[in-house]
């Protein structure tokens, strides 16, 4: 029943200009499971997950050293194309960022950049797309209005429709409830559970219930560095380490 | 006990007091345009003042359309020349160049906003005139065109700042979630960056129109002042502004004439007046939508 390892982080450290935010990081994501990290915050969970889609790359003065093996391909190797790495490894943030534009532009907006033009496929697509993140019932009389109209719940699940669009292989959830209220939360969870299906999942939260209720897995962060990590039921019932222990029971000071 | 001098209600006063004084003046401005130019209008029609393209002011012929299309011709030659060079040059300031190359390019571009018209149109008499007439060999250069590229000098600095400053204040997480798509920099730039700061670029270009029809000293250097309806961008031409510049000081106080040339001053003034509010509508409506 042990699936494959999807990604392999082996080593990783990180530094913004002189200050080491994660500290040799192992740690074997398997495909098609989710995988839950949690922590304090600060601790490094959104940089750890940006280093998989190399959105670290962005920022000014970010230095990495380790390998992060994707398909057992370094994605830091150098002639790794970004923007394929992208495509396959997509991004949900903590704040819904749908681009000020229709609700189909925004969907359609992956594919177009990759090339497809073709009307009916993007319709196809953009279909698809809203279906698989169980938005499509909600807005399909309504494709051409502006996504900013949307609810923040519709908002979040609209930007992972705009990741399924481009049809990746890995979907990285940074926080992605953190700003919806407990029924949005619900519809994302239940999603997450659909999701798991077809693609390899990683998630960033705060929140310890959705941390048990939606992983297989889960590793608990500590001040840049991954300090415990196993199947997620063995994490909240048995935690190894006294820090995960106080972590997770809210004793943690 | 009761502050025998509340600072708070003594500087809200003052503000008060002083932006109420700059709402006075526009009015008296406004006032003292419309007393000084309405009168022209018992003795033209004003549809003669509007269409019609005869000015002798000697035979009381008042009809100022050339002097309308020569300042809108060189006018919309300026925006079409300085738009693409100034979110261009926006694009690069706020997305690509690295730091030190924006500490040192916009307060040179600021500068260039500050040198005082005068100096421009010099420039251009000199330069753009002689580049003109050569170019395109014609008998003089002093035409329609010469002066929309100095106009267009002259207000790039106002598109590439609000340009600039508009596209620096997309919200990251919108560069983000392009880049998170396997979007590449022209890419995101051009499909999510530009779009999203368009309301503030549009207001931006609205501004440089305003000061564009407005602009005298750069623009009578260089434009020819023919009073003729200019057939292109190579004619000669005589704006709003410069027809009054140089016939001002020859009208008789409260003559026809006077009369005339306060009503060509009118015309920009009103223009300028509609593009201000619709460029301050763009920009809180950007900033709503940003909230
Ligand atoms: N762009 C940056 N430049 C410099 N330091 C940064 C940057 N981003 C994050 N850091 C620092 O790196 C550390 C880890 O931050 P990170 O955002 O990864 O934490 P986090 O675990 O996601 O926290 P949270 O739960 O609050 O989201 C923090 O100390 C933070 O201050
Ligand atoms: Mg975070």
């Amino acid at each position: 029943m042990d699936s494959k390892n999807k990604i392999e982080v082996k080593d990783l450290n990180l530094w913004y200009a002189d200050k080491q935010a994660l500290k040799d990081n192992n740690l074997h994501i398997k495909e098609r499971k989710v995988t839950a990290l949690i922590g304090p915050s600060g601790c490094g969970k959104s940089t750890f997950v940006r280093c998989i889609n190399r959105m670290n790359d962005l920022i000014d003065g970010v230095r990495i050293t380790g390998s992060i093996l994707l398909d057992n391909k370094n994605i830091y190797d150098k002639d790794v194309d970004v923007v394929a790495l992208r495509k396959r490894v997509g991004m949900v943030f903590q704040r819904p960022n749908p681009f000020p534009m229709s609700i189909f532009d925004n969907i359609a907006y992956g594919p177009r950049i990759h090339g497809i033009k073709d009307k009916d496929s993007l319709r196809k697509i953009v279909e698809e797309s809203l279906v698989g993140a169980a938005l499509w019932d909600e807005v399909s009389d309504r494709l051409g209005t502006n996504a900013l109209d949307l609810s923040g719940g519709q908002q979040q699940r609209l930007c992972i429709a705009r990741s399924l669009a481009v049809k990746p292989e890995v979907i990285l959830f940074d926080e992605p409830c953190s700003a919806l209220d407990p029924i949005a939360t619900g519809k994302i969870e239940d999603l997450i559970h659909e999701l798991r299906k077809k693609y390899t999942i990683v998630i960033v939260t705060h929140n310890m219930q959705q941390a048990a209720r939606v992983s297989d897995f889960t590793g608990f962060f500590l001040l840049g560095k991954l300090l415990e990590f196993g199947k997620t039921r063995d994490i909240f019932e048995n935690p190894k380490k006294k820090e995960t222990e106080d972590y997770i029971t809210g004793r943690f000071g | 006990m009761k502050k025998l001098f509340d600072q708070e209600r003594v500087v809200g006063a003052a503000l008060m007091v002083f932006s109420i004084t700059a709402l006075v003046i526009l009015l008296l401005i406004m006032l003292f345009i419309l007393d000084g130019g309405l009168p022209l209008f018992n003795k033209v029609s004003v549809s003669d003042f509007l269409l019609g393209d005869k000015w002798v002011p000697a035979k009381g012929l008042f009809g100022a359309s050339q002097f309308i299309v020569a300042a809108l011709l060189v006018t919309f030659g300026a925006i079409l020349l300085s738009v693409p060079l100034g979110i261009s040059c926006a694009v690069f300031l706020a997305e690509i160049a690295p730091g030190w190359a924006k500490r040192i390019v916009r307060p040179a571009i600021e500068l260039l906003a500050g040198i005082p018209s005068i100096i421009y149109g010099v420039f251009a008499l000199i330069i753009i005139v002689s580049l003109v007439r050569v170019t395109f060999n014609v008998a003089t250069g002093e035409t329609i065109l010469a002066a929309s590229i100095v106009l267009a000098i002259m207000i790039l600095p106002i598109i590439i700042s609000i340009s600039q400053d508009s596209i620096e204040s997309v919200p990251r997480l919108y560069k983000e979630g392009s880049y998170a798509l396997g979007a590449t920099d022209w890419q995101t730039i051009h499909r999510v960056l530009v779009p999203a700061a368009g309301p503030g670029i549009v207001a931006g270009i609205i501004l440089a129109m305003g000061r564009a029809i407005g602009e005298t000293m750069a623009v009578v250097l260089v434009i020819g002042n023919v009073e003729k309806m200019p057939a292109g961008l190579l004619d000669p031409g005589e704006t709003l502004t410069s027809a009054i510049l140089l016939e001002m000081g020859e009208a008789v106080v409260k003559s026809t004439h006077y009369n005339a040339l306060f009503c060509l001053g009118l015309v920009p003034f009103i223009l300028v007046l509609f593009m201000s509010v619709l460029s301050s509508r763009l920009t809180t409506k950007n900033k709503a939508r940003f909230a």
